[in-house]
């Protein structure tokens, strides 16, 4: 088995992400009963096009492995600071789990030091904690995120 | 030092670690590998560079990435 960890554009890598989504969205969307899963793959095409979007995939014997998308922009608060990046989604799949994500993240790190981002933004579900992962590699804990499901529960 | 990183590996992994050990065969995952890496970089002595993990399939390339 050999991997690889490369940058990819959306078309490159798409029809191959697809059914990662599936088992992706399985594994660790909140309130599936609420939110089906359903990519909106044109707003990623057009991100794509505004040069918003950085992909970052694993492949095994050149089949997709894992991948981590995030959307890139000058921050609302600093836009004259420069690129940052925010994490949209990861995912490596089950049986990739061999230190291939550690390797997608340097690999995700470096394409976007090369594309001149100045600051990158991850985050981790709180029941599919990555915290200790993304110490060992450099990353600094610094937010906090809270949720509250809207529809369908008592206030 | 190459006995002594083998050593740690082969603790921290319990398997008999040789070059030519796949990280398939140690099965260690991503926060596996990295505090593997810590442990070797913290009991040698050693450092390595985070771009070096990306080559790391084998015990031999984790050899490798501390003598680079």
């Amino acid at each position: 088995m050999r991997y690889t960890f490369q940058a990819e554009s959306w078309a490159e890598c798409v029809a191959e992400m697809r059914p990662l989504w599936v088992e992706h969205y399985r594994e660790i969307a909140l309130d599936q009963d609420l939110f089906t899963a359903d990519m909106d793959e044109a707003r990623y095409e057009a991100l794509e096009a505004a040069g918003s979007l950085h992909i970052t995939t694993a492949r095994c014997d050149e089949v997709l492995a894992g991948y981590c998308i995030c959307f890139l922009m000058p921050h609302f608060h600093y836009k004259s600071s420069g690129l940052v990046a925010l994490a949209d989604m990861y995912f490596v799949a089950p049986e990739h789990r061999n230190g291939c994500g550690a390797k997608l993240f340097v690999a995700m790190e470096q394409g976007l030091r090369e594309r001149g981002v100045k600051r990158a933004h991850m985050s981790c579900k709180v029941h599919f904690d990555q915290q200790l992962l993304f110490e060992r590699l450099g990353w600094k804990f610094t937010d906090k995120t809270f949720s509250k499901r809207l529809e369908g529960l008592c206030r | 030092m190459r006995e002594k990183i083998l050593a740690v590996i082969s603790d921290r992994a319990q398997y008999d670690a040789k070059p030519e050990t796949t990280i398939h065969e140690l099965a260690v995952d991503s926060l596996e590998l990295l505090e593997l890496m810590l442990d070797i970089s913290v009991e040698c002595d050693l450092d390595y560079r985070q771009e070096k993990l990306l080559k790391i399939e084998t015990v031999g390339d984790i050899l490798a990435a501390f003598e680079a």
